[in-house]
């Protein structure tokens, strides 16, 4: 077994941490670290297209149009295109929050529907339908959500069919068409349309699909009779083709249905209720700033609590110097892992979010851990040694652990890599990133920062000093407040 | 020996019996569909299984707002009905009170005390001259506040069914006035927003009559027999309501007349007392509102009524004697009832604004693609490990990973167990356990090399081993422990499905290092009678170090 000394070494390595922490306190003070959407406030979408070879320009032509301030950034997938598209801090009037992420959503919806088919699928369904048809759709589901006589709500919706189905045959837009069939209502008509009328297949979830087909009940299964396997034939057949069904002859539910229901009659049913649509919001997230403001301060807290806890519970378990020791070296890990953070976050965009500050909280405990066993181990040795050479002793115990030290690194390097560089999934990657820089950061300073300050505070007995002086203050403070007390009980 | 091998058989039989039973209720299942059993077994989150998040916050000081605004327009009018004359009332938000000006009475020569009579209960009422303060009391305040966020969540509760969500989730956060709601399978944002942030549909109806008799028609437990008077023939303008007993449950069908008034015409709901002393519902209407019930009550004693809440009738009272715009609602209910009622009827307005904080929107996909992703990811990473830890500590790292793979069916099985859900950040914590997970047994493994190194004879080296390093992976665990304990404090959503999976992985590593790989090791050495090597040594150093 090889012996090395790590702690000669600990004048250079002290040097380099501290010149590292000062870099990244200084980075992140001026330049500072990215935050993302729930940090800051505002949307975050990712949208797939059916379409393979869709470009970004395209993307960001569209989407500009609504939403200027959006960052557009193409996402790696198979078999369609993906993007991912950040507005941070919108411009909203306070108090028009909800209405204004609605509008967002909308905005954008009605961006991606332009990018490819516009909206001709749904416009030449609605220009085939029957207006009695589309009127008792709209009053089933009483879409603008009227309080009324039920005759003067079933006329309201016939009228407005009756204008949807002639206004069909002209409108080059669905928002054209909602503009020129209900003025006033527009808006709510164009969500209604696509949402609830003629949901699309490639959006919509399985189970929503599921309630939709038990509500109209069109295999006549009865009350209490559920489409869930209808629909998980739907989903299969959606994942099976990248997750983008783009025919309705792709679905087939002949071998799914029951005997004695018509596959046929089904297929018409969703063929005549639901439309493709050619992209999908894959996921949608909105924070308002005060949320933002307030998950910011729960994850500083969190980390500095759990700091806190951690300097109690080793200062019990071993004593002070070992409690500050490893504190320090926790806060080293914690303060260069932003650091380089902060810097990824300015090469490649990286940025600070709720699963990141996850991660570094997992930072915390693991980094912990390595510094626990050899502090462990150099209590072990202490104790059984009579006359211990501090340094001596320190030394043997790091390279006594140091084999598990590097073994439980790897091990945890090998499988973070595997997230971050196998998965694929942007979320998982944004958590493993600041893993990786923690493990490396984590495994030196156990090595090189916790022993070696641990010996500075036992060797200087830098707790005892500090006693000293804060009892030498405590006591002239007690002792001026007697001498007060005295000269006051003499008045 | 043989009780460790039956500990650990129990806690695998448990785990695996958490994962694959099949699903409570479901009868058409057994265990050889386990595949699907599993599925249903791990409780995925939102992120993984598609649907939408939302954390909503009640603007209470609008809440406390509106109430004042209220309260300056009812309690001019009942005192005005009492007798007294008020120039002016208006609510004063910054002090949280209502100021009556000009008030005079020819009937009471005490004014203060006579209006302390009827609202000393929530105000404190102070004179001055021909003005009269009320100021809101803090307990009122509080209630005020309180009834907002819970007719908000009753509301959305109420709501919900229209979206067919299975199982939605309304919680409101313990003594906040947030709400988190939780719609897994749900995709229309539209309609979510609806809900959350519109009022429920409130309508007045009137039973209907038979045209040909003028008698009310009664209640009927099925349609054909409510319509059996009038030919079976639901007559223009009349809709059939389901009715559910709240008291006994029954269930029956009433038919209704057009909508009489609506939630805009109702001034104030509040509890009160009957002439008994007993708890009732007290609804104030609005001038246009209480013109309407006159009349229609009038024409309609011993008929009845139907409050009815987004189609469904929460209360069917039967008029006794003609009405004005202020009566009660009686009928021997608790005060539980009372307040449930009032609830129910005032969440037919907006008690205060509700705003969305937090909105996500997952997509039907992204949770499928994450877990095969991370199901790979695991796969790949335990090859890795699996290779590492065989090539270095040889027949040891056998024990080691068999501890490995018992850790993750046990972590599962928890999971399953007790119910925790699975998120997207959760499947990277399970990955990391399997690059934690062997820490343990590298600590006992290293001890055991020391103490091989040392001369040790290979059994006391191992009992030595597992002994010393016990103490280690407890104060190195129980820290990391902390870490992810305040991770859970972090608040709600996704961060939350990884503290617990950090939290489930240590306790189960601790147990599978500690006492399932020792108890492989035991075994080991107890069917070698002589054993004067262990293989625990790296592959490329040979057998002996």
């Amino acid at each position: 077994m090889k012996h090395y000394d790590f702690l000669a070494k600990r004048k250079v390595c002290g040097f380099l941490s501290i010149v590292l922490v000062i870099l990244s306190i200084a980075y992140i003070a001026t330049i500072g670290i990215k935050f993302n959407v729930d940090f800051e406030g505002g949307t975050k979408m990712t949208v797939a297209f059916e379409d393979p070879d869709l470009s970004i320009q395209t993307v960001r032509e569209a989407v500009e149009k609504y939403e200027p301030k959006a960052t557009i950034v193409e996402e790696q997938a198979e078999g369609v295109s993906r993007f991912s598209l950040k507005i941070k801090k919108p411009d909203v009037e306070a108090g028009n929050e909800n209405e204004a992420s609605l509008t967002r959503r909308r905005n954008l919806e009605t961006a991606f529907a332009g990018i490819t088919s516009g909206d001709a699928e749904l416009i030449s369904k609605l220009k085939a339908v029957e207006p009695g048809v589309l009127a008792s759709k709209f009053q089933t589901e009483n879409i603008y959500g009227l309080v009324d006589k039920d005759e003067v709500i079933a006329q309201t919706y016939r009228t407005l069919a009756g204008n949807v189905v002639s206004n069909a045959a002209t409108a080059a837009t669905l928002k054209d068409l909602a503009a020129a069939s209900d003025q006033a209502n527009a808006d709510k008509l164009e969500t209604a349309i696509t949402n609830v009328i003629y949901p699309a297949l490639n959006h919509i979830t399985t189970d929503a699909f599921g309630a939709a087909l038990a509500k109209y009940d069109p295999l006549k299964r009865g009350n209490n009779g559920s489409y869930k396997d209808i629909a998980a034939q739907m989903d299969a057949t959606r994942s099976a083709n990248h997750d983008f069904i783009k025919s309705f002859d792709v679905l087939d539910f002949s071998s799914t249905v029951a005997a004695g229901e018509d596959a046929g009659v089904l297929k018409t049913f969703i063929q005549d209720n639901f439309v493709l649509s050619t992209y999908r919001i894959v996921s949608n997230e909105t924070f308002s700033p005060s949320i933002a403001a307030e998950l910011l301060s729960n994850a500083e807290s969190a980390i500095f609590m759990s700091l806190l806890c951690i300097l109690i519970y080793v200062a019990i378990r071993f004593d002070g110097n070992y409690a500050v020791a490893s504190v320090v070296a926790l806060a080293h890990d914690v303060v260069i892992s932003l650091g380089v953070f902060a810097v990824a976050g300015t090469l490649w965009g990286v940025e600070l979010s709720n699963p990141v500050v996850a991660a570094f909280l997992t930072i915390v405990g693991y980094s912990l851990n390595d510094t626990i066993v050899v502090f462990d181990r150099i209590r072990d040795n202490r104790s059984d040694m009579k006359n211990p050479d501090l340094v001596k002793l320190t030394n043997t115990s790091i390279n006594q652990t140091l084999s598990r030290t590097l073994v439980t690194s790897l091990t945890t390097f090998f499988v973070v890599a595997v997230i971050y560089w196998g998965s694929n999934n942007a979320t998982l990657e944004d958590f493993a990133f600041p893993l990786l820089i923690g493990i490396i950061v984590g495994t030196y300073s156990s090595i090189f920062v916790a022993s070696p300050v641990f010996l500075y505070m036992t060797e200087r007995k830098v707790l005892q000093k500090l006693g000293k002086i804060l009892g030498g203050i405590y006591r002239t403070v007690t002792l001026a407040n007697k001498g007060e007390d005295k000269s006051r009980s003499k008045a | 020996m043989r009780f460790r091998y039956a500990i650990i058989a129990l806690a695998l039989l448990f785990s695996v019996y958490m994962l694959i039973h099949p699903p409570e209720g479901d009868e058409s299942r057994g265990f050889a569909d386990y595949k699907e059993n599993i599925k249903d077994n791990i409780n995925l989150g939102l992120d993984l299984k598609g649907g939408i998040f939302m954390q909503l916050e009640v603007d209470i000081v609008d809440a406390v707002n509106q109430f004042l605004e209220e309260q300056a327009g009812t309690i001019k009018a009942s005192l005005e009905n009492e007798g007294f004359a008020i120039a002016t009332s208006t609510a004063n938000l910054q002090k949280k009170m209502v100021v009556l000006e000009g008030v005079t009475s020819s009937k009471h020569s005490d004014i203060e005390g006579e209006i302390s009579k009827y609202y000393r209960g929530n105000w404190s009422i102070n004179q001055k001259g021909p003005n009269v303060e009320l100021k809101l009391k803090e307990n009122a305040r509080l209630n005020v506040e309180n009834n907002a966020v819970e007719q908000t969540v009753y509301k959305i509760q109420s709501r919900v069914d229209e979206l067919g969500v299975t199982e939605p989730v309304i919680n409101r956060m313990t003594g906040s006035n947030r709400i988190v709601v939780e719609l897994a399978g749900a995709d229309d944002v539209t309609r979510v927003h609806r809900i959350v942030a519109e009022p429920g549909k409130l309508e007045w109806r009137m039973n209907a009559k038979n045209p040909a008799t003028r008698q009310p028609i009664s209640a009927a437990s099925t349609e054909q027999q409510l319509l059996a008077p009038l030919g079976g023939q639901v007559p223009p303008g009349k809709r059939i309501f389901p009715y559910t007993d709240e008291r006994t449950g029954a269930k029956s069908f009433m038919l209704l007349e057009g909508v009489m008034m609506t939630a805009s015409n109702v001034a104030d709901v509040y509890p009160s007392t009957d002439e008994q002393g007993m708890p009732a519902v007290g609804i104030t209407l609005d001038a246009e509102g209480g013109e309407t019930f006159a009349t229609q009550s009038a024409q309609n004693v011993n008929n009845q009524l139907a409050i009815v809440l987004d189609g469904e009738i929460i209360s069917a009272p039967a008029i006794r004697s003609r009405l004005s715009n202020r009566f009660i609602i009686s009928g021997s209910f608790t005060q539980d009832e009372v307040q449930d009622m009032v609830v129910k009827i005032k969440s037919g307005s907006l008690p205060a604004e509700v705003r969305i904080l937090e909105e996500r929107v997952i997509g039907p996909t992204l949770g499928r693609d994450a877990i095969s992703s991370g199901v790979k990811a695991s796969v790949f990473g335990l090859l890795l490990v699996v290779i590492f830890i065989l090539a270095y500590y040889r027949r040891a790292g056998v024990y080691a990973l068999m501890a490995l793979i018992l850790n993750l069916i046990f972590i599962l099985g928890m999971l399953a167990g007790i119910g925790a859900v699975l998120t997207l950040p959760g499947i990277a914590g399970f990955i990391l356990t399997i690059g934690m997970a062997v820490d343990a047994n590298v600590l006992v493994f290293e001890r055991i090399r020391e103490e091989l190194r040392a001369g040790t004879a290979p059994k006391n080296a191992v009992e030595v081993g597992y002994r010393t390093a016990f103490v280690t992976i407890m104060d190195a665990n129980i820290t990391t422990f902390l870490a992810a304990f305040f991770l859970l404090l972090m608040g709600e959503g996704p961060i939350k499905g990884f503290a617990i999976m950090l939290m489930i992985g240590i306790v189960s590593s601790i147990f599978t290092a500690v006492f399932c790989s020792h108890t492989f090791f035991l075994g080991y050495i107890k069917r070698k009678t002589t054993l004067s090597k262990l293989s625990i040594w790296p592959v490329w150093q040979g057998s002996n170090s």
